[in-house]
């Protein structure tokens, strides 16, 4: 067999993912590939060879897709690693192909700045220029050209065009170093030179190593230098002069690159549609709606009036359910004989279940508006508008999804934290994801909105809900600023957040989404909460007092329940509530809706003639031994308050276990969490007292 | 049904309730089926 012919040129092919790396791979090659590992981490290894436009021999390696060589994630540092000639069985190639899509060229030419600095010669291939044009946009090659000072070759790789172009680009005489890129503050610069000065390392990557080693994390950096305390000094000390001038030696290149990015942008991208700013339709909107002011005004306005629809569109399937639930309790008091098993069908099951149940309407209006700002792509820019708000207090970009998910549930939010990269922003993440105000807390805040002012209009009662999400996220950035400075200290990497085009909602993905919800919240009502129920039930009449023929206030008193919620009240009654709130509290430690259900049972036991009084009516008319209303506004208010902020959810403190892997962070949740409900809620019952409210 | 009977179907829907609460704890080991669980896949 005849021997290969020895290769003349090594490239290594690098972009984005989705650029269209694998399609001009197998286009030059004809899919003629070695695959293999990179020794240590699990990151696909794939060469391939082809010949130049004069038949000469070039190698191909295919490097793993990434959005900067920041070095987060093993395939970054792989790609990183290869092409500084780091790799062992790896010779450093002598050039890049960069793939770049030409209808997202801002976002793709990051990558191509942080190549350049490679002082590495560089190919760029435009791929997707035909969808570019679809969507209205001329690119001027030309300038483009002159900006990156590479040769860049126009390709619609799916169709084959522009291959030959690219080869006969790989096949010229000499492939130059080109003289562009981003202008890096003359102090990095100087730090940089001084740096490359001392490191042992081939030299044509000496300055981009330095470069590199300025800019990392702290932990990475320890694992960059590998022990080698002399040069960590060095470069500690050079951070800490570059600090000293104003100059953050991570951000600083990020900025200067993107910088450098939109330069090359307005002078080579032209838009349709354009006005003479060079700003479409959608960035003007977003002009508006990440806007320092109107941004968060915008934010609040449709949150408002998300809260508005709940309140004034879920009524009406709220009073059917309602209906439904006493219809069904009247059938089974009708039919069956009195008794503690009919108690139990009619107050533990019906009433326990149905007064949760009731609630599925506005929770599936919440999910449609959730479902509708995220997929028009407004969440993007409200993540925006919040981090801001969240590097302040050092919160990691990547926190966002997480505490977004916890509006629906602090279990999939805290699931969503493996994304987080850094142990320590991690638990930060996961310590005050339960503060978001997730589904479950709905139903309190409505039966207590209810009767906090059953007179007012919808917005008056929507600005209330609100309140209450905005005190969760506002109580979880300032727990998160406190945590970041004391227990979980770590420095806060940048968010590099896309805004995505504004899109039409796709309704069926919604309705789709809000069903599995439904299925979700009716198969928890039929299993943990009618178990939950039932229970509850059976600690709210068990043990019996021995006295002949007791009152239902009497049965309440001496029951096992009405016993905890005695023992509890001396630790609450500042907050407002008597012993029978503190059953609810207790109950609901196991879900947050228990504690509707509960109230239901207990004041269904003390208005046992009153049959199917609404729970509104019930708890309105509730009196203190001294003839005081129980539920008085303030109450109300302390009530939601400490629910926004205790932890009442036995699943979340499970699920943190065993994201965290021992106990000994979910039990500090649950106790600052706890501490601060109740410090939170005592300063409004007792403030608000000082002030004259009752 | 007389109150014997009552007494005996509360003593059994209470136990039942006890019962499937232990068990679904240990089975799903933290995994909450109200929330929806996630694919239990390892940390990277």
């Amino acid at each position: 067999m005849a021997e290969p012919a020895p290769v003349f040129r090594r490239f290594a092919i690098a972009g984005n993912p989705n650029a269209g790396k694998s399609t001009i791979f197998n286009l030059l090659t004809g899919m003629r590939q070695k695959v293999g590992n990179y020794p240590g981490v699990t990151v696909e290894k794939k060469t391939g060879r082809f010949f130049g436009s004069h038949g000469e021999a070039m190698e191909l390696l295919d490097l793993p897709g990434s959005y900067s060589l920041q070095v987060r994630s093993p395939d970054e540092a792989v790609s990183r690693d290869v092409l500084l000639g780091r790799v062992s069985d790896t010779p450093r190639p002598d050039a890049i192909i960069a793939v770049i899509d030409a209808s997202n060229l801002d976002r793709h030419l990051y990558l191509v700045a942080q190549f350049l600095e490679l002082e590495i010669p560089v190919i760029v291939a435009l791929n997707m220029v035909d969808v570019a044009e679809q969507r209205g946009l001329t690119i001027d090659l030309l300038a483009l050209r002159n900006s990156l000072g590479v040769p860049v070759i126009p390709m619609v790789a799916s169709r084959g065009q522009g291959i030959i172009e690219l080869k006969q680009a790989l096949s010229r005489a000499t492939l130059q170093v080109s003289d562009r890129k981003a202008q890096l503050p003359i102090v990095l610069e100087r730090e940089v030179a001084a740096l490359s000065r001392i490191l042992k390392c081939n030299a044509a990557s000496v300055r981009p190593e330095a470069m590199l080693l300025l800019s990392l994390e702290d932990e990475r950096l320890a694992a960059e230098v590998k022990g080698d305390t002399a040069l960590l000094k060095e470069i500690q000390a050079a951070r800490e002069r570059l600090k000293l001038s104003g100059l953050d030696p991570i951000a600083a290149p990020v900025d200067a690159r993107y910088a450098w990015v939109s330069e090359v942008c307005a002078s080579t991208v032209h838009r349709q549609g354009e006005d003479s700013h060079g700003l479409t339709f959608s960035d003007h909107i977003d002009q508006i709606l990440t806007h320092r002011v109107w941004g968060w005004l915008a934010f609040i306005g449709m949150m408002s009036l998300m809260f508005v629809c709940i309140f004034v569109v879920a009524k009406w399937p709220m009073e059917w359910i309602g209906d439904a639930k006493d219809a069904l309790a009247n059938f089974v008091r009708a039919h069956m004989a009195d008794g503690d098993f009919r108690s139990l069908v009619v107050d533990g099951v019906i009433g326990g279940v149905g007064n949760v149940v009731v609630f599925l309407p506005q929770i599936l209006i919440l999910f449609f508006f959730l479902g509708l700002l995220e997929d028009s792509g407004y969440m993007a820019r409200a993540a925006f508008i919040m981090d801001r708000m969240m590097s302040r207090v050092g919160l990691h970009g990547k926190s966002f999804v997480p505490l977004l998910s916890s509006f629906a549930c602090a279990i999939p939010g805290i699931m969503a934290t493996r994304t987080i990269e850094n142990r320590n922003d991690r638990f930060v993440t996961i310590l005050v994801a339960p503060l978001m105000s997730c589904s479950a807390r709905l139903p309190v805040y409505a039966v207590m909105i209810a009767l906090l002012m059953p007179a007012s209009n919808v917005w008056s009662k929507a600005g209330v809900m609100l309140c209450m999400y905005l005190i969760g996220i506002v109580a979880a950035f300032v727990m998160a600023g406190l945590f970041k400075k004391t227990i979980l200290r770590s420095e806060t990497p940048m968010l590099l957040l896309e805004l995505p085009p504004y899109r039409a909602p796709v309704f069926r993905g919604i309705v789709q989404r809000m069903w599995e919800r439904a299925v979700i919240f009716i198969r928890r009502a039929g299993t943990v909460i009618l178990a939950l129920s039932v229970i509850l039930w059976a600690l709210l009449h068990y043990p019996k007092p021995t006295t002949p023929e007791p009152t239902p206030s009497e049965i309440l008193s001496h029951s096992l329940g009405g016993r905890m919620g005695h023992a509890i009240e001396p630790m609450i009654a500042p907050l407002g509530y008597d012993w029978k709130i503190g059953i609810g509290l207790v109950a609901s430690f196991a879900a947050r809706e228990v504690f509707v259900s509960t109230m239901g049972q207990i004041y269904n036991i003390e208005d046992a003639k009153q049959d199917n009084e609404d729970l509104r009516t019930q708890m309105r008319g509730e009196r203190r031994a001294d003839g005081t209303a129980v539920f008085t506004p303030l109450t109300c208010l302390s009530i939601m308050v400490f629910y926004v902020l205790a932890m009442q959810c036995i699943s979340t403190v499970a699920i943190v276990r065993r994201e965290t892997g021992s106990w000994r962070w979910p039990l500090f949740q649950i106790a600052y969490m706890t501490g601060l409900a109740w410090i939170a809620a005592f300063v409004v019952y007792q403030g608000g007292h000082l002030l004259g409210f009752r | 049904m007389n109150a014997t009977v009552q007494q005996i179907l509360v003593a059994a829907a209470v136990i039942g309730a006890l019962l499937y609460l232990i068990l679904r704890g240990r089975k799903k080991k933290g995994c909450d089926s109200g929330c929806g669980c996630a694919k239990k896949e390892p940390l990277k």
